[in-house]
């Protein structure tokens, strides 16, 4: 009794400092900035060293054999059993939980101390609010988003390149440097010590978890398979581009996280170049932003509305010439539509 | 609550508003209006009741692709996905890849509408940035518990902008053509390249019947 309110009392005092601390991560953020360094007259082409395609392209074949063959099939069955996709979603979250070391060392050790905060609080909401992460409370009620971090970004981040391209079977699509990434992050993984001396459940674990993912992105995999000329090359690329993605842009260093965009990157310097609505976590962000647009002229209001039971700050720019604000289906954000 | 729903019906009257405005007041002048304004009309016809159903399948898929190609320029996209390519081929050529190039991303749009957004979803543009003549639209499109991000990169062209590569959670699609183009090439010729793309757009694509087999 003693040590659970002990350990409730430090929970929530562990809650109280760390959550104001922390600001919005995605781990989808695309640096616009980057984006725009591209040439319109002579497009530059990304090299990959790929020395052990025609291995890798058996692998390939292989992995995807396995999915149409086995997965789908399998897949089905599963899908029908846990006909719910929110059933499916609480167990790829549960999956995404226990991994949390992971992704808090990796945090660590690229100096992105708020991120690998946030990743400790979104574990304990999670774990004791979430009955052990299969929901995501951390993200819905506290405003703590997910993000990704494993040992091969962490390496990448330092300056490691990828090295040759690898294709795995079972594991798919890597390179050298996120292989040797991925064998380090191996111990890290708790299940690993949980069933040390239970290999099956560790196996079966992992194949659920992989199973699991593949009946929520099957259909993504299927229209890249469908949609490509080369699906080995479109897939080789798309896995260079994410990660590179990722390593460069997703969770930047803690002094650029002071203005908590949607999507980040936005700092006051930057202000002069940025017009439109924006979308905040806080409203201090938003209030930043209308200074920033009204510094220039531009007249711009403040919505406090919800998404997906999380607060947000929609900062909507008027047009001066037009009547009304220019929006495209602000009706959304209000949260009474739309969701499931 | 009642704040809420204050805010919901206020903002019912700026989308009807917003729609009377479209034609004449709000010009395309600034990227984010232009692609909002390509995104709506898009939506419109996605939701257009005369038009739903397979019968009138070809019908909507033409009306898409309409207003896509007003706001896509596939020419600028066939010729960067082509890299050092490009300025080795001869006028025809160009032209003609650009044709079947055009005919093959209306397709995959149009198709990914289809499979990837069939319930109701929800595109929120959230952050534009200009430099010179280029920019770079952001949006959000949530469907259920799934958030996508899409930007779009656009240039300017006189008063109106058009979408030169779009980039799904840090993927650019024109990048990723590309790497594929390129592979192609040198391992089988331009020839080659141009026999396949014949094939992927000849490929008979029958309405709606992705979504039967999944769910």
């Amino acid at each position: 009794m003693l040590l659970s309110a002990i350990f409730k009392r430090g929970l929530l005092a562990f809650l109280l400092v760390i959550t104001p601390l922390v600001s919005s991560l995605h781990a989808a953020d695309v640096d616009l900035e980057a984006l725009l360094d591209d040439d319109l007259e002579e497009a530059e082409e990304i090299v990959v060293y790929d020395p052990l395609e025609p291995v890798n392209r058996v692998f390939f074949v292989f992995n995807d054999r396995l999915y149409f063959w086995v997965m789908k099939p399998v897949g089905k069955v599963y899908s029908a059993v846990l006909a719910d996709e929110a059933v499916r979603g609480c167990i790829r979250d549960a999956f995404h939980n226990v991994l949390a070391p992971v992704r808090v060392v990796n945090s660590l050790l690229q100096g992105k101390f708020k991120q690998s905060g946030t990743e400790v609080a979104r574990f304990a909401i999670n774990t004791v609010l979430g009955a052990g992460g299969l929901g995501d409370p951390a993200a819905e009620e506290f405003g703590l988003d997910k993000a990704d971090e494993d040992l091969g970004q962490t390496l990448g981040f330092y300056g490691v390149g990828e090295g040759i391209y690898i294709c795995w079977p079972l594991l798919g699509p890597s390179s050298a440097r996120d292989t040797v990434g991925m064998a380090g992050d191996y111990f890290l993984n708790p299940l690993q010590y949980v069933f040390a001396g239970d290999p099956g459940t560790n196996y079966g674990l992992t194949a659920l978890k992989v199973e699991n993912a593949a009946t929520l992105n099957g259909k993504d995999y299927e229209s890249l398979v469908s949609e490509a000329f080369d699906p080995y090359i479109s897939l080789r690329d798309i896995y260079y581009q994410h990660r590179r993605n990722l390593i460069t842009n997703a969770g930047s260093a803690d002094d650029q996280n002071d203005v908590s965009v949607r999507d980040k990157g936005f700092s006051l310097a930057q202000c002069p170049e940025l017009y439109g609505n924006g979308f905040f976590r806080n409203l201090a962000g938003a209030r930043k932003y209308q200074q920033c647009l009204k510094n220039r002229g531009m007249q711009a209001s403040i919505n406090r509305s919800q998404k997906q039971g999380r607060a947000v700050y929609l900062v909507i720019q008027y047009d001066q010439d037009a009547v009304g604000p220019q929006v495209a289906r602000v009706t959304d954000v209000g949260g009474v539509n739309g969701h499931k | 609550m009642a704040i809420n729903k204050k805010i919901h019906v206020l903002q019912v009257i700026l989308v009807v508003g917003c729609l009377f405005l479209q034609g004449s007041l709000v010009q395309a002048n600034d990227p984010q209006s232009a692609m909002k304004l390509t995104v709506e009309k898009v939506m419109e016809i996605l939701s257009d009741p005369a038009l739903e159903g397979d019968d009138h399948w070809a019908e909507r898929r033409e009306r898409v692709a309409q207003e896509v190609t007003k706001r896509f320029d596939f020419a600028q996209m066939a010729k960067s996905a082509l890299a050092k390519t490009w300025n080795e081929r001869s006028e025809a050529e160009r032209e003609k890849f650009v044709t079947l190039f055009k005919e093959l991303l209306k397709d995959t749009y149009v198709e990914r509408l289809k499979t990837c957004c069939g319930g109701s979803y929800e595109v929120v543009f959230d952050k534009v940035l200009v430099r010179g003549k280029k920019a770079a639209v952001s949006s959000m499109i949530t469907q259920g518990d799934r958030e996508v991000s899409a930007v779009y990169k656009m240039y300017q062209e006189g008063d109106d902008w058009f979408v030169y590569d779009v980039v799904i959670e840090g993927v650019s699609l024109v990048s990723n053509y590309r790497s594929q183009f390129v592979s192609i090439i040198q391992k089988d010729g331009y020839e080659e390249l141009v026999r396949r793309l014949e094939d992927k757009v000849a490929e008979p694509r029958n309405p709606d019947n992705s979504e039967k087999e999944l769910s």
